[in-house]
């Protein structure tokens, strides 16, 4: 410090570049191109034995984006030489066109039975019924998080979306439903209602373990069977946000001392939501709301108030397609 | 208007940026390894700004004009066809109103053929007047918004984010501008309690308890001047005391015990509109009805007492012969009333003895003669007029 300047000693500052230089070119640094990427697309010459899904995981690290490279580029498959562009960004936020927009169903089930129907419970026929019109009329069935992407703005999703939840955890979701889903490989969530694990017709914790660790997302469904109008009437006020706040967070604790992980997506329980209960779902780190009724969301929907749309036991193949609402018309030029 | 300051990707067109990226570095001694250590430390800061992608997007756009150049027949034919594809697809997307994927179609193609000014001239041409109608709608929305138009209010910010999706009001206005808040901050102030804070925010001291819990206070704890709070929003119905039961039903006994009976109903309705079927609440505004019946009776209200009776559960212990009590009252009280309006009509006061024999149809609506007095008093009160 004689001459007032330090002299730093040049192997460590030559190392610290080079470290520095190394990690800002680490491939990580650079998995998706936000908004402000200077480049916003890639042109991509097809080779040989390359697949949409592969080319999908290379540049939009997730296979599942496969559809907007055919999207853009108009065509389903691709020949070996053929040069395409696969778009770095998302290009159809909230899935807005001059004659409307786009909305996403999120199909609410409760209960299964093998061959008697009733308004609560699916047959396995009709599940399959309605799963293979999915799949034929080219349904996207996507998962909550692509659906959270979708309704926060932050990506596009395929324009005929519709996303799959069951509610409660009762034990023909397992024996019924979940075969089928499995067979068409189509992703759902599992709201699960801690305090029926292990009961009468319910599912055990090594089921749910077992789902979970199939690709079934568990999610919360609070912690006893109250609905919210019997919750609130039946209790003094301070007793209600006592009882409020329990249902929220002893059914998170539930599934993360059993599951491991951390409750994103709630269900409310049955019974009119008012601010209160969003509150509270907010409070505890919950991404979303997701209520027993409504309709279609489009992406400006609150999010702590997503609708679900019941599919019940009685509703033929004609009234299960007017369901899959996914486009509201409206001039919007 | 405002139309380069958002920051979003069309901000950025980067058709001949960071060409000069790769330097040279030279490690020959400390004097020289100075300069060039800066050097490297900027363009890593670069890197980090940018990311390795602006590197891999260089190497694109050279792959891309060395196929305009022309390394092959086949690539200049590759690149025709997907030139023709791009700008086919730029005019549907242009058509259905998909402007980020009309943009990227034009900014691809003006990359692709760099010679053709048409393209980048496109590119810039739409998003001007893309960012503009943004602009212009979402001026409109605000209109709208400000006159709590929000239907209206709400299509013109769709408008300008299907013209702009990187229109940062317009997607704040849809998402957090058209629904309630869900909870607002509160700054503890010296000398503020939960009670006081729940006093002056909501109007009602008890819900203190809202606000430990949302924020999980003990509530035996005082309060640190200067911590934030959350204060959930609570929507106009929530916001007023929710009914105590336990509180209103003690209330309503001790009412009941002081014989205030119509107090006692006012309480037990408050129980009953939130719990139809409160069992004890149900209990008490029989009784109490019970009670005001006796007393209209007692003051020989008897139509009074009779409606009362009426608005009782019919199972009620009693009530069935109370009724059948007072209805043989009314009759009787119908009939003295019958007698009086005989007296006015032999008197010749023949206003008088309908009026009379109306109140008798009032008190007894089945009694045999009043209803045909009436007509034959009305009859002969017509046939006077016309004699006189």
């Amino acid at each position: 410090m004689a001459n007032g300047r330090k002299k730093y000693p040049s192997p460590v500052l030559a190392a610290l570049v080079g470290v520095l230089l190394l990690s800002a070119c680490a491939p990580s640094a650079r998995k998706q191109i936000p908004n402000k990427a200077l480049y916003n697309a890639t042109v991509v010459t097809i080779k040989e034995g390359d697949t949409l899904p592969e080319l999908a995981k290379k540049y939009l690290s997730d296979p599942s984006k496969s559809w907007i490279i055919a999207d853009f580029n108009n065509q389903p498959s691709m020949a070996s030489g053929q040069q395409i562009v696969v778009p770095l960004i998302p290009l159809g936020r909230g899935g807005l066109k001059t004659g409307g927009y786009q909305t996403v169903p999120v199909l609410r089930y409760k209960k299964f039975s093998k061959n008697q129907a009733d308004p609560s419970a699916i047959t396995r026929h009709t599940f399959e019924e309605q799963l293979a019109f999915l799949k034929k009329q080219e349904y996207h069935v996507i998962t909550l998080d692509q659906l959270l992407d979708f309704l926060e703005f932050k990506d596009q999703i395929p324009p005929k979306s519709v996303a799959i939840t069951i509610d409660d955890g009762w034990d023909s979701f397992l024996a019924i439903a979940y075969p089928v889903l499995k067979n068409y490989r189509f992703p759902a969530t599992l709201f699960v209602q801690t305090d029926l694990v292990g009961k009468k017709d319910a599912l055990s914790w090594p089921e749910i373990r077992h789902l979970s660790r199939e690709g079934i997302d568990i999610q919360c469904r609070s912690k006893t069977y109250q609905d919210l109008k019997t919750l609130r009437i039946k209790n003094t006020f301070n007793q209600y946000l006592t009882a409020l706040d329990n249902e929220l967070t002893r059914s998170q604790a539930d599934i993360k001392r059993e599951l491991g992980k951390n409750c994103q997506y709630l269900a409310y329980p049955d019974g009119p939501i008012n601010t209160l209960l969003t509150a509270f779902a907010q409070k505890h780190g919950f991404r979303a709301g997701f209520m027993s009724t409504g309709s279609s969301n489009p992406f400006y929907v609150d999010k702590y108030r997503v609708g679900r749309t019941i599919v019940s036991g009685d509703d033929d193949l004609e009234k299960y397609k007017r369901k899959l609402a996914i486009f509201e018309a409206l001039a919007l030029k | 208007m405002k139309l380069s300051g958002s920051k979003n990707w069309l901000d950025h067109l980067p058709l001949k940026a960071h060409r000069d990226v790769h330097q040279p570095i030279s490690t020959s001694g400390y004097r020289f390894l100075r300069p060039l250590i800066l050097a490297a430390l900027y363009l890593t800061l670069l890197f980090y700004i940018v990311g390795c992608g602006g590197m891999s997007g260089f190497l694109q756009e050279n792959s891309a004009a060395r196929i305009i150049t022309g390394a092959s027949e086949k690539e200049r034919h590759q690149n025709r066809l997907l030139s023709d594809m791009l700008e086919l697809r730029a005019k549907e997307y242009e058509k259905s109103g998909e402007i980020y994927g009309a943009l990227l179609c034009w900014q691809v193609l003006s990359i692709l053929n760099p010679t053709d000014q048409d393209y980048a001239g496109r590119f810039q041409q739409l998003k001007y007047e893309s960012q503009l109608s943004a602009n212009r709608h979402f001026e409109t929305g605000m209109a709208y918004f400000k006159k709590n138009l929000f239907k209206s209010a709400r299509r013109e910010f769709l408008i300008a984010l299907r013209y702009n999706p990187d229109h940062p009001a317009a997607l704040n206005y849809l998402k957090n501008k058209m629904f309630p808040e869900i909870s607002d901050r509160y700054r503890v102030q010296k000398g503020d309690s939960l009670v006081n804070i729940a006093e002056n925010v909501y109007q009602d001291p008890n819900k203190y308890y809202l606000i430990a819990v949302y924020n999980n206070l003990d509530v035996d704890q005082p309060l640190i001047a200067g911590k934030n709070l959350k204060l959930p929003v609570l929507e106009p119905g929530l916001a007023l005391p929710l009914v105590d039961i336990t509180l209103e039903l003690k209330n309503a006994r001790k009412l009941f015990l002081s014989q205030e009976y119509k107090k006692v109903l006012q309480s037990t309705a408050k129980v009953l509109s939130i719990d139809p079927s409160n069992g004890e609440a149900a209990d008490l505004k029989n009784a109490a009805l019970y009670q005001i019946a006796k007393i209209f009776r007692q003051q020989h209200k008897y139509l009074e007492s009779l409606e009362t009776l009426k608005k009782l559960d019919p199972r009620y212990k009693g009530v069935q012969k109370d009724v059948a009590a007072v209805k043989m009252l009314l009759k009787k009280q119908a009939e003295e009333k019958y007698r009086i309006g005989v007296n006015y009509f032999v008197n010749e006061e023949i206003d008088k003895a309908i009026e009379a024999w109306e109140k008798t149809l009032m008190l007894d609506p089945q009694h045999p003669k009043a209803r045909q007095d009436i007509e034959k008093a009305r009859r002969l009160l017509n046939k006077l007029k016309e004699v006189n």
